[in-house]
C-alpha cells in the first residue's frame, strides 16, 4: 500500500506558529510576574536586614541609656523615617569613608548616598516608624521595666504596597530596686540583746523598761538598734580587715611591672572591688539606721539621763554613725579612683572595648552617688567633667555613648529632674543628702546637750 | 472516473507562504528567545538573592559567636574583622582574590574567608571556611564595642546586590 504523506498546509503552520506565540506570550506575563515577585522577595530581604539593624540600635542605645527611645528621637513621634542621606539617627552612621579616619562625621560621611550603590536604589524606597512604650506607664510596677519596640518598614511595590513590621520587647529598668535593708541584719537577735547591753538591764523585756522609764518602746528599739549595731561594726573590725586586705593588693600592686597587663588588671580591679563591697556595707548600715534616728526625732530626745538616756557611751554609739557615712563616703572615693585607674590606655587596649564600656558604666553609677554626697562639694562637677571627657571620645566613634553623655549632661541642669528619672538615685538621695546632714546634725546638737548636762 | 488533476503551487503562493513563514519563525524566534533571556534572568537574580541571604546567614552566624570585636575599634571602618569568643579564641574575617570568578566576571572578586586561630597557633585547614564566593566588596564598621555592622555587596553575572546589616555579638564576657 502506497502512503501518500501529505505536508502541513499554510494554515495548519500559521495555526501551530500561533499556538506556540501564545504559549510563550502567556510564559512572558508569567515571567513578568515572578519578576515582580523577585523584585518584592528582593525588598522584603532588605526590608528584613534594615529592621534588623534598627532593632540593634535600639538594643544598644537602651543598654546604654533607659531613656534611649527619646535620645533617638523616635518617643512620641509618629513620622515616617527615612533610610537614605542621613536623615534618620539609625542611618547615619554606616561607614567611615573620609578623612580623618576613625572617626565618622555624620555632617560629611556616614550616610547612605549616591555613592553607596547599588545599595542606594534598592533602600531608597524604604520609609519606617518606630515606636516604643513601657509595659506599665507609670508606678513602681516590675512591667515597667519592659519596653515594648515597634518597627514598622514600608515600601511602594509594583503591585500596591510592601510591608514588614518587627515587634521586641526590651528589658530596660527604671523603677527602684526592691531591697529589704531589714534582710541584712538579724533584728530579733539585735533587739533581744537590748535591754541588758544597752540599757543594763537584762532580766527586763523592752515594755518594761518602757513602763520604769516612761519611754516608749519604738524609741527604745531605735535608740538600741542604733547603740548595737554601730557597736557590732566597730568591735567586727570588719573595716580595718578590709583595708588590710587592700593593703596587701597594694603591696602586690607595687611588685607587679607595669607590663604584666593582666595582673595590673586584676589587682587594681579586686582592690577596687573590695573599697565598693565597703562602701555597699557602710551604706548599708547608714540606710537602716536613718529611720532610726527619725524615731528619736519625731518622739523627741530621751529625757532620762540615767539607764535609758544619753550617756559617755550612747554619745559614743551616736559618733560611731558619723563615722560610717564617712568609711562610706571614702570608701566610694576610692572605688572610683581605681576603676577610673583601670582605663588606663594600656590596660584598655589589652582588655577591650567591652570592658571599656562596663567601666564607664559603673563609673558613671560612682560619679553619680558622689555628685549627691552632701561632704563633696566638687562632686557634680567631677561628674560633669566625666561626661564631657565621655563626649570627646565616643563623639563620631560611639554614636549611642555619646547620645548618652549628651542626654544626661542635659539632665543636670535640672537635679529634680534628673532624680525623678533615676529613683535608686533618688533613694539614695533621699539618705544621703538629705537625711543623713539632718542625722548628723542631731547628733550634734544631742551629745553637746548631753555634755553640756554632764 | 474522472481523474482529478492536482495544480501545483505559482510562485507567487510559495513567495507568500515562505514570507509568512519567515514572517511568523522570526517573531516566535524572538519571542522564545525572550523567554529564554528573562527566565535566565530570572534564575541569575533569584541566586543572587539566595547567595546574599546565605552571606548574611553566614555572617550572623560566625559574627555571633564572638564576645568581643578586636578590630575594628569603635568609629573605624576595615575591609577586615577581628573578634574573640568566650573562649579567647580569635576569628579574623577577611577577604582573599577570587581568581576564577574574578575571570568570568570580568571584574575583582572576592572569597569571605572566616580563619580561627586556635591555641597552637599553627595553621589549622580545619578552622578555615569559605563563607562565601563572589563579594565585590564589604566593610566592616563597629559603632559599639558589641555590634558591629557590615556593608556587603554580592555579585554574580547578572548584577550585584548590596545589603547593610548590623550584628550584636554574643552578650558574655567583660568584667564579671
Amino acid at each position: 500500500m502506497i502512503v501518500v504523506r501529505r505536508a502541513f498546509t499554510l494554515v495548519e503552520v500559521l495555526i501551530g506558529f500561533s499556538i506556540l506565540a501564545s504559549i510563550a506570550a502567556l510564559y512572558l506575563v508569567f515571567a513578568r510576574s515572578s519578576s515582580k515577585e523577585l523584585q518584592f522577595s528582593a525588598d522584603h530581604l532588605n526590608a528584613v536586614v534594615l529592621s534588623q539593624k534598627v532593632s540593634e540600635d535600639i538594643i544598644e542605645e537602651l543598654s546604654l541609656n533607659p531613656y534611649g527611645f527619646e535620645t533617638l528621637g523616635v518617643e512620641g513621634s509618629s513620622s515616617d523615617l527615612e533610610v537614605i542621606e542621613g536623615r534618620s539617627v539609625f542611618f547615619s552612621s554606616i561607614e567611615d569613608t573620609k578623612p580623618p579616619y576613625g572617626k565618622i562625621d555624620i555632617n560629611s560621611d556616614g550616610a547612605i548616598g549616591q555613592h553607596m550603590q547599588p545599595l542606594y536604589d534598592s533602600v531608597e524606597k524604604f520609609k519606617f516608624k518606630v515606636g516604643g512604650q513601657r509595659l506599665a506607664n507609670s508606678g513602681d510596677h516590675e512591667d515597667r521595666n519592659l519596653m515594648r519596640g515597634k518597627i514598622d518598614f514600608f515600601w511602594n511595590t509594583q503591585t500596591g504596597r510592601g510591608e514588614f513590621n518587627t515587634s521586641m520587647q526590651i528589658f530596660s529598668p527604671v523603677t527602684s530596686k526592691k531591697v529589704d535593708l531589714g534582710l541584712i541584719i538579724d533584728q530579733d537577735a539585735i533587739d533581744a540583746r537590748i535591754p541588758g547591753q544597752v540599757f543594763g538591764r537584762p532580766s527586763q523585756s523592752i515594755s518594761e523598761i518602757s513602763a520604769s522609764t516612761g519611754e516608749n518602746v519604738e524609741t527604745l528599739l531605735a535608740f538600741g538598734r542604733i547603740a548595737l549595731i554601730t557597736r557590732d561594726f566597730a568591735a567586727s573590725e570588719y573595716y580595718v580587715r578590709r583595708k588590710n586586705e587592700i593593703k596587701q593588693l597594694r603591696l602586690r600592686l607595687g611588685n607587679t611591672p607595669s607590663t604584666d597587663l593582666d595582673a595590673q588588671f586584676e589587682l587594681r580591679k579586686d582592690i577596687a572591688e573590695t573599697w565598693y563591697d565597703m562602701a555597699q556595707i557602710c551604706y548599708q548600715i547608714v540606710a537602716y539606721l536613718e529611720p532610726h534616728y527619725e524615731v528619736l526625732q519625731s518622739q523627741g530626745k530621751l529625757t532620762t539621763a540615767n539607764g535609758t538616756g544619753f550617756n559617755s557611751v550612747s554619745y559614743q554609739d551616736m559618733a560611731y554613725y558619723r563615722v560610717i557615712y564617712e568609711y562610706f563616703a571614702g570608701s566610694l572615693l576610692q572605688t572610683r579612683y581605681y576603676y577610673s585607674s583601670l582605663l588606663h590606655p594600656a590596660l584598655i587596649q589589652y582588655k577591650g572595648g567591652k570592658v571599656q564600656t562596663q567601666l564607664i558604666q559603673k563609673l558613671i553609677d560612682l560619679y553619680r552617688i558622689i555628685a549627691i554626697l552632701p561632704t563633696r562639694s566638687s562632686g557634680m562637677q567631677e561628674y560633669r567633667s566625666f561626661l564631657a571627657r565621655i563626649r570627646t571620645l565616643s563623639e563620631g566613634r560611639y554614636p549611642y555613648l555619646y547620645r548618652f553623655a549628651t542626654f544626661e549632661r542635659g539632665l543636670l541642669d535640672n537635679p529634680a529632674e534628673w532624680l525623678q528619672r533615676y529613683p535608686n538615685l533618688a533613694n539614695l538621695h533621699h539618705v544621703i543628702a538629705e537625711r543623713v546632714p539632718v542625722i548628723l546634725g542631731f547628733i550634734k546638737s544631742s551629745t553637746v546637750s548631753i555634755i553640756t548636762q554632764q | 472516473m474522472v481523474k482529478s488533476r492536482r495544480r501545483a503551487f505559482t510562485l507567487v503562493e510559495i513567495a507568500v507562504a515562505a514570507g509568512l513563514v519567515a514572517l511568523v519563525g522570526i517573531v516566535a524566534m524572538r519571542i522564545f528567545s525572550t523567554v529564554g533571556t528573562t527566565q535566565q534572568n530570572l534564575s541569575q537574580q533569584a541566586m543572587l538573592q539566595m547567595e546574599s541571604r546565605r552571606a548574611f546567614d553566614h555572617l550572623v552566624d560566625q559574627i555571633r559567636m564572638g564576645t568581643d570585636i578586636v578590630r575594628p575599634t569603635t568609629g573605624e571602618t576595615l575591609p577586615f574583622m577581628v573578634f574573640k569568643d568566650v573562649i579567647n579564641q580569635m576569628t579574623i574575617l577577611y577577604l582573599e582574590p577570587n581568581n576564577d570568578a574574578a575571570n568570568a566576571l570580568e571584574q575583582r572578586v572576592f572569597r569571605l574567608v572566616s580563619y580561627r586561630s586556635d591555641y597552637s597557633g599553627a595553621y589549622q585547614s580545619d578552622n578555615e571556611k569559605i563563607l562565601l564566593d563572589s563579594v565585590k566588596s564589604l566593610h566592616f564598621t563597629s559603632l559599639s564595642p558589641t555590634s558591629v555592622q557590615v556593608n556587603a555587596t554580592v555579585v554574580n553575572e547578572k548584577g550585584d546586590y548590596q545589603f547593610l546589616a548590623h550584628i550584636g555579638l554574643m552578650n558574655l564576657g567583660g568584667l564579671e
